[in-house]
């Protein structure tokens, strides 16, 4: 319960910061879905055993988040979970797949091991690619973005409200988790009972507070469009952009930099 | 410019459950008037702003805004002249930024971008806070939060103001600030408060409400000198009405 005003505030960071690059103003949000999308493919069209050539892409990605000043940090951060997850999936490949891929000497690596980690460096590649576009982009015209691309505006509408909704869920969270705090005196167990409070309490208020922001959109005019700042017309840097990103990916996928390896073993 | 009124005759409304919490109410506002709604906890001020915003509709009688009844057809062009200040500002501030939040509503009136620009500096400067333009709404202290409440429902030209509790969770400068700025507002506006010295500033003419009932309808000066209505009210008579009534009786005893 303590880390929700950490949460809370990290959001509101990447709100902030979604150009703490200064790439918010000067990639338009389509190029870079784009581009991103052409990215992941070319990654995940190599075998799951590729690990030689998946290697180029995390430091590709290593190398934009250097010129973009994001934080390293930030992303392992946020990306700490959903890697577990990927942890998970990944755990049982070198139990299942034990037949032997490569052979230095005596020391054997199994191809379960080999996808194990491939998967491991796909899964950080694709959190990374993700959060990095939600970062230097900002959530907003990354959804507008996607209402451009064709995505229908009612799959676009909803996920702009579930972001919204997160966030007033964490606050209503983080007001009654003080407030039973509060009142705890130092009792730090949160026994079932109370969670069972916390929780429809959680949902009342939220819902409460979500009726209350509907009412004030449809007082100014909300009628299931949300409409920003469309500033997404294409300009000739977002072609060079795109450009060198798509030359790039060629570099990586068909040249294959680190593709003598690949031959050695 | 004489079509800024409101009649309401007659209202009611009950909330799904059984509480009544608008009864047989009537009134007329003229244009450009600064009126205070005034009453308990409760009492019904907040649905009664609701029913005027064509947020909720009125079960029984009729709501009159500058010669449109108030049905859920016109409910969205009486949404356009009538603009209503939520009490929570963080309830009414949803989007990422300032310039954003106070774009959301000309935008939805099918404004052009140019326009939009423009009604968004003209209503950060009618609140003064040119400098909050890109800032980050949930980064906003309280005070700066209802200034842009404010100028987000300014931007879409409204002909009348509602607000809910504006000075509430304010600190003395920013809520004397924006006394000044409703101060030098031209609008017709309702004020629904428990802040005496602020109708006592900015609003001759007060409405009473108690348990949904319209029971004063006339001068705030008149309401404030009543002790006994303001008892009922569950209301205090303000620190300035106080010194009023001394003044004026010690002018009674220095006569004598």
């Amino acid at each position: 319960m303590k880390n929700l005003e950490i949460i809370i505030s990290e959001i509101r960071s990447v709100e902030t910061n979604a150009g703490i690059t200064g790439t918010k103003t000067s990639v338009n949000p389509c190029g870079s879905i784009l581009i991103s999308i052409i990215f992941l493919v070319s990654m995940l069209t190599f075998s799951i055993y590729d690990i030689v050539n998946t290697i180029p892409y995390v430091i590709t990605l290593l190398i934009v988040l250097i010129i973009t000043s994001i934080p390293f940090s930030l992303i392992l951060r946020k990306s700490k979970y959903l890697l577990l997850f990927v942890l998970f999936i990944a755990i049982f490949n070198p139990i299942i797949d034990r037949n032997t891929a490569i052979e230095i000497g005596s020391f054997k690596i199994s191809y379960g091991w080999l996808s194990f980690f491939t998967i491991l460096l796909r899964g950080f590649v694709s959190i990374t690619t993700a959060l990095i576009l939600v970062i230097s982009t900002g959530f907003i015209p990354l959804c507008k973005a996607l209402e451009k691309l064709r995505l229908p505006n009612i799959l676009v509408t909803q996920l702009l409200f579930v972001y919204r909704y997160i966030i007033v869920l964490l606050e209503e969270a983080s007001q009654i988790s003080n407030a039973i705090k509060s009142r705890g005196y130092g009792n730090k167990k949160f026994t079932i009972k109370l969670y069972a409070i916390f929780i429809a309490q959680l949902i009342i208020k939220t819902y409460t507070r979500a009726e209350m922001i509907n009412m004030s959109m449809i007082s100014r005019g909300f009628d299931g469009e949300i409409r920003t700042r469309s500033d997404m017309k294409w300009k000739r840097r977002d072609t060079f952009f795109c450009i060198i990103a798509i030359v790039i990916i060629f570099i990586l996928r068909i040249v294959k930099p680190f593709g003598y390896i690949d031959k050695l073993l | 410019m004489s079509h800024h009124y409101i009649k309401a005759e007659n209202l009611d409304y009950t909330y799904y459950g059984g509480t009544k919490a608008i009864e047989d109410i009537s009134f007329y506002i003229g244009h450009g008037e600064k009126v205070a709604l005034v009453g308990a906890n409760g009492a019904g001020k907040s649905t009664l702003l609701l029913l005027l915003n064509a947020l909720l509709f009125t079960q029984r009688g009729s709501i009159d805004i500058g010669n449109t009844i108030i049905t859920e057809k016109t409910a969205s062009y009486i949404r356009r002249k009538v603009g209503f200040i939520f009490q929570n500002s963080d309830n009414q501030l949803f989007m990422p930024t300032v310039d954003e939040e106070i774009a959301f509503g000309p935008r939805n009136m099918g404004l052009p971008n140019d326009e939009v620009e423009k009604r968004v500096d003209m209503a950060l400067e009618a609140v003064k806070c040119q400098d909050l333009k890109y800032s980050v709404t949930s980064h906003l202290s309280g005070g700066q939060k209802r200034s842009i409440a404010i100028a987000a429902v300014l931007a879409m030209d409204p002909e009348i103001l509602l607000m809910d509790e504006p000075s509430s969770n304010l600190d003395p400068y920013s809520r004397r600030l924006l006394i000044e700025r409703i101060k030098s507002f031209s609008h017709t506006c309702i004020i629904a408060t428990h802040d005496l010295e602020m109708v006592w500033e900015l609003c001759p003419r007060s409405i009473a409400i108690s348990e949904g009932k319209i029971i004063y309808d006339g001068p705030s000066k008149s309401l404030f000198y009543d002790k006994e209505l303001l008892k009922e009210c569950r209301l205090e008579q303000p620190y300035l009405a106080q010194i009023e009534q001394m003044k004026e009786s010690e002018k009674i005893r220095n006569c004598n």
